[in-house]
């Protein structure tokens, strides 16, 4: 297939995949829909259903084989047109400056054909804008280095001249990750555990109790058998002596899984810039390569767990607006954690050089409202006075009130010790919680035992919102927030709450007036967002 | 009836000032909501309750008065201050929302962030003259904001004002 089109990104010819796409587009298919046919066809007792199941099948794979030999793309001024369907054909054109993400995705089988799965986004909308799987590496690479060359505004503007310059840097490694970052990024990480939760949730889920299927079965009774014996031939100290070294041997190995599973997902892990975009590639078997330009980053986190402070470590996160669909999805190929372990310093360095106004060591931290430890610890602490008060009640009830003089000891123990673990905790989170705003930016860091900051620029703001409870008008506070896009379904982009109400509403003055001093997008468009 | 008619016609009274009319007939629509979807838990609460503790019918049945009243008068009560709370108005730089009794809130989004507005009217909306104007942004959490109750035309006029990108605005 001839490919001298791309480099100088005149080229106006149509480009078709890859002639062994409909094996990957097949693949893909019979992975979601047909698979499940399959399984019945065999198993399905000759039943007619199944004989359709199978029947829609071989129409999946026909359909694939048409589809990926129907899929055009070329390049146009400014603009990529796709071209695809077979029954109905849509044709989309895609401007380059419209474009927040650029994925890779490569496993095993297209690295074996020297193919790559390349997914191009533009914010809003569900699926990514055009997915073109697959294509070979050498023409993805070169996609991608047209987008970097007429793509947008920042780095375009500033270099003067945007097209037919060979002048551009040659990408600069910021981050790599060694084996020794790797093993400690297991060990911060719970991926193991998430894993194997995972997997019994899926035997559950499966319909018929785990402990039904044959190799389960036997390796269960024979536990059993072994246990009942053990427990009868030990006394208690013995029987809490090897709980606690049980649950050690599985806390170590979860935490090796960890370990295995980081290598497998980061191995080799690279964070480039080239020009403006930022990208990162990593993975053992699957390899995974994203980028963004630089100026797409709608906000910063940096996250440090416990863990993470105990190995002076730390991850630095960037959103990215971007299509829901494509962050729901596990396989997160999208551009996301520019450092998923770094020491703090290497951490600010990263920031200062890719996205420099976004700094998180500041000097001009402001703290919350003088009593937001109160407020945060108020409602834990009426639970768990409520907790202790009912249990008395449902022991003096049901047992008869001589045997509260056995539970109130124990029970009024364990709540004075969480009771102070709630003062601690309210304590410590208001002392380190503070935000900051200037000219450009606002920042909230938060937490106790793990932290984070995080970090957005204000003239990306989609809107602010002041809100309170009932509790915070009785304490006098408020809460501010701020949302950018892409930031995920999981609350505001930054919520800071317990803040002073004067304060409060000074602050969402500020924002409002902000938002004047910012023009609006140049181009209005429909559906997309333009931040910047 | 015809949007556009309406909203082109003069006689037609479109409000300049920067906090939009409140429709009164938005009060009714809240007080109706409000108390229609408190008596649906209140009756199968105090009914549950009644059967399991054995009650005769007639207590049964005075218990669910009671309770269908009570929570009745608390709905309307919480509909009354929730029509209000609501305030909407149209700042230089974008919307101002206002709401809530317990939980409040006051939400911005500026002009400039809106992706596109949607003006709904049901069909008792048409009757009444009514309508709400939907704000969309790029934002996840807020990525739509709604103004409901207001006249029709000043709804229209919310819209056309938002969505202005002339003069000094779009620069």
């Amino acid at each position: 297939m001839p490919s001298e089109l791309l480099p100088d990104g005149t080229g106006r010819d149509e480009r078709r995949l890859h002639p062994w796409s409909w094996l990957f587009v097949l693949l893909t298919n019979l992975r979601t829909v047909a698979l499940p046919a399959i399984v019945l066809l065999v198993f399905g007792r000759g039943e007619t259903w199944a004989l359709y199941g199978g029947i829609a099948a071989i129409g999946l794979a026909l359909y694939s084989v048409v589809y990926s030999f129907g899929f055009r793309y070329r390049v146009g001024d400014g603009e990529l047109v796709v071209r695809e369907g077979i029954f109905d054909r849509t044709e989309r054109h895609i401007p380059f400056s419209r474009i927040q993400n650029v994925a890779q995705r490569r496993n095993p089988l297209h690295r074996l054909f020297g193919v790559t799965e390349l997914r191009l986004e533009s914010a809003g909308g569900t699926e990514p804008e055009a997915k073109m799987s697959v294509i070979t590496v050498a023409d993805a690479a070169a996609l991608e280095q047209l987008l970097r060359r007429v793509g947008p505004t920042v780095g375009a503007a500033q270099s003067g001249d945007t097209h037919g310059s060979d002048a551009l840097p040659a990408p600069e490694v910021l981050l790599r990750l060694p084996l020794g970052e790797l093993v400690r990024l297991g060990i911060v990480s719970n991926r193991g555990m998430v894993v194997v939760a995972a997997l019994i949730g899926g035997l559950f889920q499966s319909g018929n109790d785990p402990r039904d299927l044959p190799l389960l079965r036997s390796l269960w009774s024979g536990m059993e058998g072994f246990l009942g014996e053990w427990v009868q031939g030990h006394g208690p100290w013995e029987l809490i002596a090897s709980a606690i070294v049980f649950v050690v041997l599985a806390t170590l190995s979860l935490r090796l899984l960890s370990i295995v599973l980081a290598i497998v997902r980061h191995w080799n892990f690279a964070l480039e810039r080239d020009g403006s975009r930022i990208g990162t590639e990593e993975g053992l078997l699957t390899r995974v390569r994203a980028g963004a330009n630089a100026s797409k980053i709608q906000r910063i986190t940096v996250e440090e767990s416990l863990l993470q402070r105990l190995l002076h470590r730390r991850a630095l996160r960037v959103d990215i607006a971007g299509s829901l669909a494509a962050m729901n999805e596990a396989s997160g190929t999208r551009l996301k954690w520019l450092a998923p372990i770094a020491t703090p310093a290497r951490v600010n360095a990263l920031i200062a050089t890719v996205t420099p106004q976004l700094a998180i060591a500041r000097d001009d931290w402001r703290p919350l409202h003088p009593h937001a430890w109160r407020r945060l610890a108020a409602v834990p602490s009426v639970l768990l006075l409520l907790a202790a008060v009912l249990g008395g009640l449902v022991v003096a009830v049901s047992q008869g009130q001589a045997a509260l003089v056995d539970f109130v000891p124990i029970a009024g123990g364990a709540w004075l010790a969480l009771s102070i673990l709630v003062l601690l905790r309210a304590r410590g989170w208001a002392r380190f919680s503070a935000y900051a705003i200037d000219a450009q930016v606002l920042a909230y860091r938060s937490g106790w035992l793990s932290r984070d900051w995080r970090v957005l620029e204000l003239s990306r703001m989609q809107g602010a919102v002041l809100h309170c409870s009932p509790l915070d008008r009785r304490n006098g506070m408020a809460n501010v927030a701020i949302e950018v896009a892409g930031t995920g379904s999981m609350g505001y982009s930054i919520d800071i709450p317990f803040l002073d109400r004067t304060e409060a509403e000074a602050l969402l003055e500020r924002l409002i007036r902000h938002a004047g001093e910012y023009p609006a997008p140049l181009v209005p468009v429909p559906g997309g967002a333009t931040p910047g | 009836m015809d949007m556009i008619a309406v909203a082109d016609d003069p006689a037609v009274p479109v409000q300049s000032e920067a906090t939009l009319r409140k429709h009164p007939r938005q009060r009714a629509v809240l007080r109706v909501t409000a108390v229609m979807s408190s008596l649906i838990p209140a009756i199968a609460a105090s009914v549950t309750l009644g059967t399991v503790l054995d009650w005769r019918f007639t207590s049964v049945l005075l218990l669910v008065v009671v309770a269908a009243a009570f929570a009745a008068l608390a709905a309307d009560t919480w509909a009354r201050a929730s029509f209000a709370r609501f305030s909407a108005r149209l700042l230089d730089d974008g919307l101002m929302v206002r709401r809530g009794v317990f939980w409040r809130s006051e939400t911005f989004v500026p002009r400039t962030r809106i992706q596109h507005t949607e003006v709904n009217q049901g069909p008792l909306d048409r009757h009444w003259g009514m309508a709400k104007v939907m704000v969309f942004t790029a934002g996840t959490q807020l990525n739509s904001v709604a103004v409901p109750g207001l006249f029709h035309p000043d709804a229209l006029d919310l819209r056309d004002k938002l969505l202005q990108r002339d003069g000094s605005d779009a620069v």
